[in-house]
């Protein structure tokens, strides 16, 4: 089994990554908000957010290639709505704001998913306040996901090792991909309640869940930048 | 002294009717290594699952330390008994071995520094500690198995149940886990196809067929009896 690649991708050392996933994620919602609400967004607002998306993928000590990588899976969908806008109204102004403002959202992102584990960021959105139900849900998803890519590479490899594997074949093997996925599951479920499982993951890393002064400074300092930002300058 | 296993016509029947324990008698002591041999189908599997509730028999009745098998006692029955399951990949889901190994204690409600010492101990134990940051993904399967093994060994069950846990296993590294096994000193019901294995790990065996316990002995004896060191099957 093997785990998405942004897994281990949010394993780095920064000091980013040793945040608490609260103080991330507050931060990084703080931001969204105020990008959200910049009115109007013209060249200054984009050179102020995106020189603070800079500065976060600087501090998390990203890999470039692989932060363009997955900015590359959202740009489309983002430009083609930015040219759309470009070509019903002509304005090509908004369709540049439209454009530099979800590239900008989507860098913060990106930039939270990389340096904090899924379950971390969950276990977060839970301490913040976030439904239990809906934050234990998303965590089974995330781990079901998991086993349902690695059953399908199983089932590829098998199916290529008997005479070749044909897409057009596939839609009859979804159907047995699924429910060998869902026998999977069940037999990783019970592995985890017979090791005590109470339907919270739980948190290995000490950090984790101990705030401490850098993670007020984050969560506290975004906020009050951006909030002066926005009464001095209007950005 | 009570025994540690008691179970006392034990019946289950799956889901979609098939009978698959049809009344099991079984004791097991403190110390004690049990092997079950049977052929495939047979319940071991089955069984092995009652013994800390994940199956729970419609009829018949199964202690485990005293505790009656009930809702209730649950979690200290899984508290006691360790599981390995017969495919590790279904045992190892958490992003490094470390972790993996931490799950089970973290569980039950250890400190995160607490439970990553006893984490270590344990990976240490199954001479794995070398590999703690590493994605269980990665592993080979012996080294998955003695992770797994890890994982169980950390909670300081009394009880270790292994269903066949040689699976994918090349002769050394069956050997090396024998080895591991004989050095514990916990109570082991371990299912096996492997005659040797069994022998080198196993102090008493019990042999299943068709959902019942058909006969008991020296390990030696019941691979005579049923002829099972010749079995086609492993
Ligand atoms: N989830 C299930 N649903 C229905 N029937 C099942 C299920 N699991 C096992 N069985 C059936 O129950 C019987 C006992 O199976 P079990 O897995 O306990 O045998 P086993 O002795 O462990 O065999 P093996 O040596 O092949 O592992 C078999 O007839 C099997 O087909
Ligand atoms: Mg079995």
């Amino acid at each position: 089994m093997r785990h998405l690649e942004s897994d281990q991708w949010s394993r780095g050392g920064s000091a980013l990554h040793r945040c608490d996933a609260r103080a991330k994620l507050a931060a990084v919602l703080t931001v969204l908000a105020f990008v959200g609400t910049a009115r109007p967004w013209h060249w200054p607002q984009g050179v102020f957010y995106g020189s603070l998306a800079l500065a976060a993928l600087l501090a998390a000590q990203l890999s470039w290639a692989g932060f363009l990588r997955r900015l590359s899976v959202v740009l489309p969908v983002t430009a083609t709505f930015a040219l759309l806008t470009w070509l019903s109204t002509g304005d090509a102004g908004r369709a540049g704001a439209l454009l530099s403002r979800s590239l900008v959202s989507v860098a913060f992102a990106i930039v939270l998913i990389a340096t904090t584990p899924a379950h971390a960021l969950l276990t977060g959105a839970e301490r913040l306040g976030a439904p239990r139900m809906l934050v234990a849900v998303a965590q089974m998803v995330h781990r079901y996901l998991f086993v349902l890519i690695d059953q399908a590479l199983r089932m590829r490899q098998a199916a290529r090792s008997r005479g070749g594997f044909r897409w057009s074949a596939a839609a009859g093997a979804a159907a047995a991909l699924l429910l060998s996925s869902e026998q999977r599951a069940t037999r990783i479920h019970q592995a985890m309640l017979a090791r005590g499982f109470t339907g919270t993951w739980p948190e290995l890393s000490a950090a984790a869940g101990r705030w401490n002064v850098f993670d007020s400074a984050l969560a506290g300092g975004t906020a009050l930048t951006l909030l002066l930002a926005r009464l001095l300058w209007r950005l | 002294m009570a025994a540690l296993v008691e179970a006392h016509g034990l019946a289950y029947r799956y889901p979609d009717g098939t009978e698959a324990l049809r009344g099991i008698d079984l004791a097991v002591s403190a110390g004690e290594s049990l092997i079950l041999f049977g052929a495939n189908g047979a319940g071991k599997s089955t069984f092995l699952l009652h013994l800390n509730g994940l199956l729970r028999a419609a009829r018949g009745t199964l202690t485990v330390d005293g505790l009656p098998m009930k809702t209730a006692n649950l979690a200290a029955i899984r508290q006691r008994v360790g599981f390995v399951f017969q495919d590790a990949d279904d045992q190892l889901f958490m992003p490094t071995v470390l972790e993996d190994a931490a799950f089970g204690l973290l569980n039950q409600g250890l400190e995160p520094s607490e439970a990553r010492r006893h984490a270590e101990a344990a990976l240490a134990q199954v001479d794995m500690l070398h590999a703690a940051g590493r994605a269980p993904y990665h592993l080979s399967g012996g080294e998955k198995r003695r992770v797994a093994l890890a994982g169980v060994l950390a909670m300081q069950p009394k009880l270790l149940v292994l269903d066949e846990p040689t699976t994918s296993l090349d002769p050394p590294a069956q050997h090396k886990l024998a080895e591991l096994l004989g050095r514990l000193p916990q109570a082991k019901l371990i299912s096996t196809h492997d005659a040797a294995f069994g022998q080198a790990t196993g102090s008493r065996a019990v042999f299943f067929e068709r959902g019942k316990i058909v006969g008991g002995g020296t390990v030696e004896e019941i691979v005579r009896r049923y002829g099972w060191a010749a079995s086609p099957e492993r």
